[in-house]
């Protein structure tokens, strides 16, 4: 008890770092709705025709068709098909939206076996209105010119047909595309992966750490209090203090968007991040064992916070992020978060879910559920290994 | 004497190739204040660490108040007090918090418990400074706090390694009357310092240790009265001839004479009236002098007999 409740005594000396990363959540937060909000004016943007640029590799009916169709709507920029070239665009704001039509794109549309994507490829900006919607009216394209395909029709009327069809819905498509994209808990729960390590690590390392003071430690346990008690104390307060830092998030996300919130999807974004809040303890924990003053802890949590969320796509989309980079990016457990959060930002209800969704979901939860044990058996060894040293 | 409070039998610890303790034997009974005197690394932060079950060690047999002290043995830590050499406390909480962090370690009754923590806050002198977290206080206060931290729940044997380390002369008199206070008042104490005056000025009994064994053990007076030297009288004077020196030598009870950078010491085992008869031999041959002292032998001569060094570095 004693351990117990002077840990929350030393907690409130470091509180410090809590306020400052809640402040920089909520100014990250703020500016991030603002930029959204921006770009989806709708005066501004029913008018303005997006940039896209398009390579098509396939050169099918149905692929010169779906060119032709989005060069209507919209100016086609050309560019170079090279990775680096396109994310220079996009950075400059010269494309918006880059599609890569592959080879067999047609076959694969017309077999029975549908993949949700059709085997696109592209690159936007996360979140951002233009591609949403230009990404809408893609899909739409598509589900319509397949299903005149099921039914029978060739591909020239498929076409025609298509194009008739979906000059009627154009307008719906515009107004629905803007109301749903501007998604608030989708950006919340976005920086709240880089928000939460840091706030976790920089709140709960430095309690662990007065508590592993060689001096403290041996003082302590020359006393009545057992070692075994002693941890014991010290990781229940530590889950304490997470659990408390997890809820006053997601209170704050229902102030913030509290319908959007009440739904089946919330709930799995609420246990997303609560995965997500177990795991940064355990990252506390682990780093805790070996780092031994501030400024280190300092540059740890900052550098892992920052880096992670970077190679993760918190703050740039996965699609600018190059293959190399986001294979590697699996080996941070804010890949398998972010993995979640992505798939989660694609519907509104849980019963559209996929069965690809679903595996999404368990293998996220699950693997960040398995880096935290990782963690914090590493933590546990090192800090044993310390010992007898 | 009183019984056997710590006994500790053939103790070897060993780190990796250094032998801290080498076949260490310790027998320390009730209402002693205990002194274990050495110089630097000499092994007494070992010796109390093992007795406490806070290292590991080779060999040998450990017992407080008759039993066996293993890391588990809760019940008879609950009546041990520990002030360690180096500070412990939490920067973070004030010294009140402090020291009732470290008291609650022990008291779970609340009251009782209130009452031990103003009293050793009181014992140390720092009521005026409650309030204040460690990093706002002197090196002095601090190692009040420390001792404060280890001695509230009014345990029965403790042990304080160099609690007077970086004090002040004045703060040093304070914590060293203390040490006498909480022996008065039924405590058996374990101190080890390397500063002989304070072990002289406190200790029932002494144990002068090096390498990590023990070279010698009694009272103050017992331990002076091992060695040959009873007086050392030091002279200051310009210019001594060598036949003056080899005079003095021949004097009843003189056993060395050293002569260097202008000071002449004597050294003397036995007899009385020393200084008389060595001022009037110089005044027979007629040579002046300056400022003249007779020093008592202290524990480091017998420390430098023993070893061959000095105690202090
Ligand atoms: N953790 C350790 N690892 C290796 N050697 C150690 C360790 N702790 C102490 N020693 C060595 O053991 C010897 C005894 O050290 P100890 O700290 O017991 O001496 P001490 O008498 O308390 O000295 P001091 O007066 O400086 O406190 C020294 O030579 C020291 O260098
Ligand atoms: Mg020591």
């Amino acid at each position: 008890m004693q351990v117990f409740k002077t840990y929350f005594k030393v907690s409130k000396k470091h509180l410090g770092a809590f306020f400052i990363y809640t402040t920089i959540f909520i100014v990250l937060l703020s500016v991030f709705v603002a930029q959204r909000k921006e770009e989806s004016d709708p005066a501004a943007f029913q008018s303005s025709k997006i940039k896209v640029s398009i390579f098509d590799h396939d050169q099918s009916d149905l692929s010169t068709s779906l060119v032709s169709f989005i060069s209507e709507n919209h100016n086609i920029v050309k560019i170079d098909e090279d990775l680096k070239s396109i994310r220079d665009k996009m950075y400059i704001r010269d494309v918006e939206y880059v599609l890569i039509i592959p080879e067999g794109f047609e076959k694969k549309l017309t077999s029975t076996d549908i993949d949700p994507s059709y085997g696109l490829e592209a690159y936007k900006f996360p979140g951002s209105v233009s591609a949403t919607f230009i990404q809408s009216q893609i899909n739409s394209f598509l589900n319509i010119y397949s299903s005149y395909t099921i039914l029978g029709y060739d591909a020239n009327t498929a076409n025609e047909k298509t194009l008739e069809t979906l000059s009627l819905e154009t307008e719906a498509n515009v107004s629905a595309a803007l109301e749903e994209k501007i998604s608030v808990p989708h950006i919340y729960y976005t920086i709240i992966c880089y928000i939460l390590v840091s706030v976790i690590v920089m709140c709960i390392a430095p309690i662990i750490i007065v508590f592993n003071k060689e001096e403290l430690k041996n003082r302590t346990n020359l006393s009545c209090v057992s070692q075994v008690k002693r941890n014991l104390s010290i990781a229940a307060a530590s889950l304490i203090f997470t659990l408390l830092i997890f809820l006053l998030f997601t209170v704050i996300s229902f102030f913030m968007a509290g319908n959007e919130m009440k739904t089946g999807i919330g709930a799995l974004r609420i246990l997303n991040t609560f995965v997500n809040s177990i795991v940064c303890l355990s990252f506390a924990f682990m780093i805790a064992t070996f780092v031994t003053n501030e400024n280190q802890l300092t540059f740890i949590a900052n550098f892992f916070g920052l880096a992670s969320s970077f190679l993760c796509g918190v703050f740039v989309g996965r699609e600018f992020l190059g293959k190399a980079v986001v294979n590697f990016s699996k080996i941070l457990p804010a890949y398998w978060y972010m993995d979640v959060e992505i798939a989660l930002s694609k519907y509104n209800n849980i019963s559209q879910f996929t069965e690809s969704t679903t595996r999404t979901l368990t293998y996220g939860y699950v693997i960040q559920i398995l880096f935290a044990i990782v963690m914090f058996s590493v933590g546990m060894v090192i800090s044993k290994s310390r010992k007898s040293a | 004497m009183g019984a056997s409070v710590i006994t500790v039998e053939n103790l070897v610890k060993r780190y990796k190739e250094l032998i801290a303790l080498d076949h260490f034997n310790l027998d320390i009974k009730e209402g002693e204040i205990f002194g274990l005197l050495g110089p630097n690394g000499s092994g007494k932060t070992t010796t109390m660490n093992c007795i406490l079950s806070l290292l590991k060690y080779d060999k040998g047999v450990i017992k407080i108040f008759g039993k066996e002290m293993k890391p588990d043995s809760y019940e008879l830590k609950k009546d041990i007090g520990v002030v360690m050499q180096n500070v412990a406390v939490f920067d973070e909480l004030t010294v009140y918090e402090n020291v009732d962090y470290f008291c609650g370690l022990y008291i779970k009754d609340k009251a009782t418990r209130k009452q031990y923590v103003e009293e050793a806050i009181q014992f140390v002198d720092l009521e005026k400074f409650k309030k204040f977290y460690p990093k706002k206080l002197s090196g002095g206060l601090l190692r009040r706090l420390n001792i404060a931290c280890g001695i509230a729940h009014k345990p029965k044997l403790i042990f304080l390694d160099e609690p007077t380390v970086a004090v002040d002369p004045q703060s040093r008199n304070n914590i060293l009357e203390g040490i006498v206070k909480l022996n008065k008042n039924g405590a058996t104490i374990v101190y080890t310092s390397h500063y002989m005056e304070e072990v002289e000025q406190i200790c029932t009994r002494i144990m002068i240790m090096d390498k990590g064994k023990n070279i010698t053990q009694g009272t103050a007076a017992e331990l002076k009265k091992m060695i040959r030297n009873t007086e050392t009288i030091h002279i200051e004077i310009l210019n001594l001839p060598d036949s003056v020196i080899e005079k003095i030598k021949e004097l009843t009870h003189v056993y060395k004479v050293e002569y260097a950078e202008n000071l002449l010491k004597v050294f003397y085992n036995g007899g009385k009236h020393n200084l008389i008869k060595v001022l009037d031999l110089l005044s027979k041959e007629d040579l002046s002098f300056g400022r003249v002292y007779s020093e008592l032998p202290t524990l480091n001569d017998v420390f430098l007999e023993i070893t061959g060094k000095e105690l202090r570095d």
